[in-house]
């Protein structure tokens, strides 16, 4: 109970910093245009066709299991609603959550934990630049860009494979399917698919550079830091979609 | 160099995504900014239990709009449901200019609808219990009913509702059981129980009996002679009388048309004319004959008299007859 506290104690601090570091973010000096456009490539760029390709088999298979069950009732055009929603305001945005923990999270927390290792976050310090500032603040920047944007090139691979089986399978004509989409989706779907991309990008940012700065100090630690950065991102990000899709139901989101 | 590749890369991908973003936003909503509706109210006195803000709305079942406000008129008791009504749809509407014009011509059109029937009915969207706003021409009535106070104390533009066909149902039900529940089932009963007695007592009668016992004997016998009919109209005998049958159907037409040949060689109509001045040309004769016949008798009616002088007197040929005579004859 005590560790838990700790690490609770640890995580607000480090929180904190981050927090005391944004101002930094509008000073033109202290701008650091080349580690954003590293991390932009890292977690949007490459993650795209991974993204793509999953999100799209999860359009097709969402599209066969909804297929089954409402061919039994003949409701089938109600496959449109179900994939459309499903894929807008949960699975897309989590399914690109859950590659980019993968890819960044890890990475993150593999790329500090090295630098403690190195001892290069104390020689920052010595130097007088804050850690958190410097090191977080772009992953931060660049994450909070690019998973809602891979969230919306997975919303689409997800509709056009729903699309597929609901041509091929069901024989709902494209026009139709198309027109059903475009009639039961709203802009609320997807700007709030867009806001729970942009909370597990902060989400996962957090934990992968948290788990890196606590890391131990051997290369062992810095492999159970980067195995702790995605079972917390994880965990953070399905906690976090729990609670934003109960607020958003309270709004009527 | 690793730079400018990193930084052409995220180009790519923020400018893709954007797009699709742009896109998505247009497909899924903004494009419905610049849709031109009119706005309607209806008042339904049912439960609108399956419609909500966002169902449909169909005109003559073409959707035309959508549901955008629930809410209870709490004077009339009323359930008052706000639609937008979109006019692309109809193309007679003005759906140029601005929107009191919009308005103003959508109004006109609807209210002449309205005299011809138009109301708005709930309507069941398939088996999920969900309900849209149907629009048609439910009413035979041209007169168009009073607004609430409340629609019309806001001036809204109000379509009559007519009561769905599931609450007619539920009418016919609730009526039907009202009808059961008031039937005295105790004297129904006592009805039942006393025909019943009088059915028992009828079927112990002895002579029920021995008239049952003599129509199965009936029975028996048309079974027996069925038998028997059938026994002797045996199918071979059947066949055989088919096939004299169909025989002599053939002799018969094939005298039917010996007769027609014959007839046709007697040249009947030619026959039949000389026939008719034969008859004519005897006719004729005959008349001739009786005219003949007649002068014939009176002249033997003159000789007889003439051979009566003679004998009364000879002298008559030489001295011709007497005054006395004469005056006589």
């Amino acid at each position: 109970m005590k560790k838990i506290f700790s690490q609770c104690g640890e995580f607000m601090i480090f929180l904190g910093a981050v927090a005391g570091a944004v101002p930094e973010l509008f000073r033109r000096r202290t701008r650091r245009w080349r580690e954003f456009f590293y991390y932009a490539e890292l977690c949007g760029f490459q993650s795209l066709p991974i993204v793509i390709m999953l999100c799209f088999l999860m359009g097709v298979v969402l599209g066969i299991q909804g297929a089954i069950q409402m061919r039994k009732v003949g409701t089938e055009i109600f496959m449109v609603d179900l994939i459309g929603f499903s894929v807008l305001k949960e699975l897309g945005p989590l399914m690109v959550a859950i590659i980019a923990t993968g890819r960044a999270g890890s990475a993150f927390a593999a790329e500090i934990g090295t630098m403690k290792v190195n001892e290069e976050l104390s020689a920052l310090r010595t130097m007088g630049s804050d850690p958190a500032g410097f090191l977080v603040l772009p992953k931060l920047c660049a994450m909070v860009i690019s998973l809602p944007l891979l969230s919306v090139c997975g919303d689409a691979a997800g509709i056009l494979g729903g699309m597929c089986v609901g041509v091929s399978v069901l024989e709902i004509p494209v026009a139709a399917y198309w027109l059903r989409t475009v009639d039961v989706l709203n802009i609320a779907a997807l700007t709030g698919g867009l806001v729970k991309s942009a909370v597990y990008a902060i989400l996962i940012t957090l934990a992968g550079c948290y788990c890196g700065f606590t890391s131990s100090g051997d290369a062992q630690g810095v492999g159970r830091g980067a195995t702790r950065a995605v079972v917390m991102s994880i965990f953070l990000v399905v906690i976090s979609d729990a609670v934003m899709t109960l607020l958003f139901s309270f709004i009527g989101w | 160099m690793d730079e400018r590749k990193n930084q052409l890369r995220t180009g790519i991908f923020v400018t893709l995504s954007l797009v699709l973003l742009v896109l998505m936003l247009f497909y899924f909503g903004l494009s419905e900014m610049f849709v031109r509706r009119a706005k309607a109210v209806t008042c339904f006195a049912e439960s609108v239990q399956g419609l909500s803000v966002g169902s449909e709305v169909k005109f003559c079942g073409v959707r035309v709009g959508e549901v955008t406000d629930i809410s209870i008129l709490s004077r009339e008791k009323l359930i008052k449901v706000d639609m937008a009504i979109e006019l692309k749809h109809f193309k007679g509407v003005d759906e140029s200019g601005d929107a009191d014009v919009r308005d103003m011509s959508f109004r006109d059109f609807m209210e002449k609808e309205m005299k011809e029937g138009l109301r708005c009915r709930l309507e069941f969207q398939g088996i999920t219990g969900m309900k849209y706003v149907s629009l048609d021409y439910f009413s035979k009535s041209g007169d168009i009913p009073v607004a609430p106070v409340e629609v019309r104390e806001e001036g809204a533009f109000y379509i009559p509702a007519v009561s769905s066909t599931f609450k007619d149902i539920l009418v016919a039900l609730t009526n039907a059981v009202d009808r059961l529940s008031k039937m005295k089932f105790e004297t129904l009963f006592g009805e039942v129980e006393s025909v019943l007695k009088e059915l028992n007592s009828r079927l112990a009668d002895p002579a029920l009996g021995s008239s049952l016992k003599n129509i199965s004997r009936l029975t028996a016998t048309l079974e027996k002679s069925a038998g028997n009919v059938s026994r002797v109209f045996s199918e071979e005998r059947m066949e055989k009388l088919v096939s004299v049958f169909e025989q002599n159907l053939v002799n018969y037409n094939r005298l039917a048309k010996q007769l027609e040949k014959i007839s046709q060689d007697m040249k009947l109509p030619e026959s039949a004319s000389g026939f008719r001045d034969m008859t004519a040309a005897a006719i004729e004769i005959r008349q001739e004959l009786t005219v003949t016949l007649q002068k014939l008798g009176e002249t033997l009616e003159s000789i007889r008299r003439l051979a009566e002088q003679i004998n009364r007197d000879p002298g008559f040929i030489f001295g011709g007859a007497r005054k006395s005579q004469r005056t006589e004859e």
